[in-house]
């Protein structure tokens, strides 16, 4: 089972990727508290399919693990997956238990 | 404002448009009739802050090619689904008010970005055009991508309602599939030099 280190690590990858076509001024911040989207956050949504395609992909290719982060799971939950780094993580390791 | 738009870095690897004010203008009125222009608005401020076109659209073969998509207000966009919502209303356009079954279109191959994004929202890899476009100094392949609209309806419509809702607060999130609320489309007064 993956575990919470291990999804944080496979997010910071996917921001640093980000990172390396944005300007060395406009550098995002890599932690579990970086905003990802919605109000604060710094990536528009172009960078959030960016970083949510390459986080599937490392899941998958990684973990060996099958995960879609953005279908009906994500449009019913009360709070949104992807506000943060942290609320990311979380939603990947709701969406693998068991897997 | 939308040559200024595209001498943004951003669109760089857009095919090349105007250079002046007269050329724009010039662009603007050679637009065909059978094409749809649009700028994209804040809905809140009414700010314009990008634009899109659906172009070559045939009514015989069911078919258009989406393009022109450029964010050319990037700072005004963070954290907001814009870029998601006005493909949304374009794809509406195409597969539901034209009744297409098929969009397609080119990329420049070091445009990972629009790839990744594209693909992520449905559409599917059918070909490589070698050395394409001469873009940002140097010569490069295009990527030929396309969507068929059962594609679009299973695949792209559940993902593009999916982050529109997960980028609203959780009160106005009941309403974000069916309600385009951040973005309006509109006839574009000012289009821009030819791109994809």
């Amino acid at each position: 089972m993956i575990t919470g280190r291990e999804v944080e690590t496979i997010i910071f990858a996917a921001l640093a990727a980000l990172n390396a076509e944005r300007a060395p001024t406009d550098q995002i911040e890599i932690s579990t508290k970086t905003l990802l989207f919605g109000t604060g956050s710094r990536l528009d949504s172009l960078q959030l399919v960016s970083l949510i395609t390459d986080v599937e992909v490392a899941l998958n290719t990684e973990h060996g693990l099958e995960v879609s982060l953005a279908d009906d799971r994500a449009l019913e939950r009360a709070a949104s997956p992807y506000t943060s780094v942290e609320t990311l993580r979380d939603y990947v390791l709701e969406l693998t238990q068991g897997v | 404002m939308t040559l200024r738009w595209r001498q943004t870095e951003r669109a760089a690897l857009l095919n090349r448009g105007a250079q002046t004010v007269a050329e724009q203008v010039a662009w603007i009125a050679a637009r065909p009739a059978s094409e749809h222009n649009f700028i994209i608005e804040l809905l809140a401020t009414g700010r314009p802050v990008g634009m899109l076109s659906l172009t070559a659209i045939d009514l015989v073969h069911r078919r258009a090619e989406p393009g022109r998509f450029l964010i050319g207000e990037p700072d005004a966009v963070q954290g907001v689904p814009v870029a998601v919502e006005a493909m949304k209303l374009l794809y509406e356009l195409a597969f539901d008010r034209l009744a297409l079954i098929r969009v397609y279109g080119t990329v420049a191959a070091d445009n990972p970005l629009m790839l990744k994004w594209q693909k992520y929202l449905g559409m599917k890899e059918e070909g490589r055009l070698r050395s394409h476009f001469f873009l940002d100094g140097r010569f490069q392949d295009a990527i030929c991508l396309g969507l068929l609209v059962d594609e679009y309806r299973a695949v792209t419509l559940p993902r593009m309602r999916a982050l529109i809702a997960a980028a609203r607060p959780a009160h106005a999130r009941s309403t974000a599939s069916s309600s385009l609320t951040d973005v309006e489309v509109c006839s574009d007064p000012t289009g821009s030099g030819p791109q994809k």
